[in-house]
Formats: structure tokens, C-alpha cells, sequence
């Protein structure tokens, strides 16, 4: 087994909140093997997937947490982002089908999930004991 | 969200003073790009130079403010860094809106559009 470092953040369920999460992981993913942009689109995918939690998992109430665990090995990068909110659906997705000349197709919402699955390596939901689990991972190279 | 205003003949340029539009500034966002479109703004150009992150709703928010003006004027962005780029192509966005990459080169853009209708 490959040594791996951890460390874990907890913010309160405010999207003001969310930012920090931002800029733990862009600097944590900036000592890694991956490119700027990488580095973007890996900080984009967790913060999508934590303003998931706070939109969708506990609905916009505050006062709850929202867990990320970071683990960092040689070639890879991980997170779990964890909630005891409700269940969300994460099944695969792509960006839907739209025609970028007519306005009525473009989507406005709904590109969350299609980036994370478009940027992640692997992505995995579980639930178990009241706890939802989203691992997120990014292999280097 | 701050956001800077300005209008050069005719079109007005808006460039957020924060550097992320993101799901808790971009209903704000949304909110004073639509005050600016419904007080008759029709050729916008949003300059994101100073934008280093936008998330899927901030992205959004920007979609919306586009669809607010409709066939009816234009919304062009100028100053996007590659990174925020990355996210546009990700999305399949960059082929919804004119990029530039300056806010000269928006501006001109837009001015000859207009001289040619």
C-alpha cells in the first residue's frame, strides 16, 4: 500500500463558505504533479460537489457540517466529501446536448455533475450509517 | 457581487472587482446583470480578467444574463484566463460565446456589428 497523507476540513453548510474549500485544495493540489489547469478543474469539482451538499443534501439549511477528507499519495489524489443530509442522486452524466445557436436549448444549470465526471478519474457514492460518502479521484499523469 | 460599470459608445463593459462568480455571488450577479439588460443595455461586453475562478453556477448566471438579452443584442466576454477557459470548453460554453481577448478587440467587435446591420 502507497504511503498517503491526510488531512481533513470541515465547513458549516453556507455557500459563503465554500470559497475556503476552494483554496485548501488548489493549494494542496498546486504541490502536486498537476498542471494549472488541472489544478482548476480538480478545485472546481470539489467545490461543486460540497455546493451539492449544501443545496441538495441539507437544502440550504445552515448549521450543518460538511466534511472533506483529502488524501494525497504519489500518483493520485482523493477526496471525500461527506454529509449526513439526504441522499443525492450521482449517477454518471454528461453535458446535455444543446444547439449553441439557439438560446431555449442552452442549459443554465445542472453542469455539476457532468464536470466532476468529465474531470475525475474515478467517482464513487455511498451511503452508509446515516453518512453520504462522495470519493472523488484524480490519478497524476 | 461588486461589479465595475462603463459605457463606451454605447456599449456597456462590466468587470466583476472580485475574483470569483460562484453559487453564492451569482444570483447577485444574475440579479444586476438583468437590472443593467432591462434599462435598454443591449451590447455588453463582460471583462473576466480579473476573475481567476467561476463555478458551474456562476457559469450559469452568465448563460442567463445571455438568454436575458436575446436575439436582441449581445453579450460578449473579453480577458478570460485559460484556467476559467477550461471550464467554458469543459461545458461546451466557448462555442456560445464570443471570446475575446481583450476589451479592445470586444469592443471593436461589437461596434462593427453594428455598423453592419
Amino acid at each position: 500500500m502507497q504511503n498517503a497523507t491526510t488531512i481533513k476540513l470541515t465547513i458549516e453548510s453556507k455557500l459563503e463558505n465554500v470559497f475556503l474549500i476552494g483554496l485548501a485544495v488548489g493549494g494542496i493540489c498546486s504541490h502536486t504533479p498537476l498542471n494549472e489547469t488541472d489544478v482548476f478543474q480538480v478545485k472546481l469539482c470539489v467545490v461543486e460537489a460540497v455546493n451539492n451538499v449544501i443545496k441538495h443534501a441539507y437544502t440550504g439549511n445552515v448549521c450543518h457540517d460538511v466534511d472533506i477528507c483529502v488524501e494525497l499519495r504519489p500518483d493520485r489524489i482523493s477526496f471525500q466529501i461527506c454529509d449526513t443530509g439526504k441522499t443525492f442522486e450521482y449517477k454518471k452524466r454528461i453535458m446535455a446536448d444543446f444547439d449553441s445557436n439557439d438560446l431555449k436549448t442552452i442549459p443554465e444549470g445542472g453542469m455539476g455533475i457532468p464536470i466532476i465526471y468529465a474531470v475525475m478519474n474515478d467517482v464513487d457514492y455511498n451511503t452508509s450509517g446515516g453518512k453520504n460518502i462522495l470519493t472523488l479521484c484524480k490519478h497524476f499523469g | 457581487m461588486q461589479l465595475e460599470d462603463k459605457k463606451i459608445e454605447g456599449i456597456l463593459i462590466v468587470r466583476p472587482l472580485e475574483k470569483r462568480i460562484d453559487a453564492s455571488s451569482a444570483t447577485d450577479f444574475k440579479g444586476k446583470m438583468v437590472d443593467w439588460i432591462n434599462s435598454g443595455n443591449s451590447r455588453i461586453v463582460l471583462d473576466l480578467s480579473g476573475v481567476d475562478f467561476i463555478d458551474s453556477s456562476g457559469l450559469g448566471a452568465i448563460v442567463s444574463s445571455l438568454k436575458t438579452i436575446g436575439t436582441n443584442g449581445d453579450l460578449v466576454i473579453c480577458g478570460l484566463r485559460d484556467t476559467v477557459m477550461s471550464l467554458f470548453r469543459l461545458t461546451r460554453m466557448n462555442r456560445v460565446f464570443q471570446i475575446f481577448a481583450s476589451e479592445e478587440e470586444a469592443l471593436s467587435a461589437l461596434s462593427n456589428a453594428k455598423k453592419s446591420c
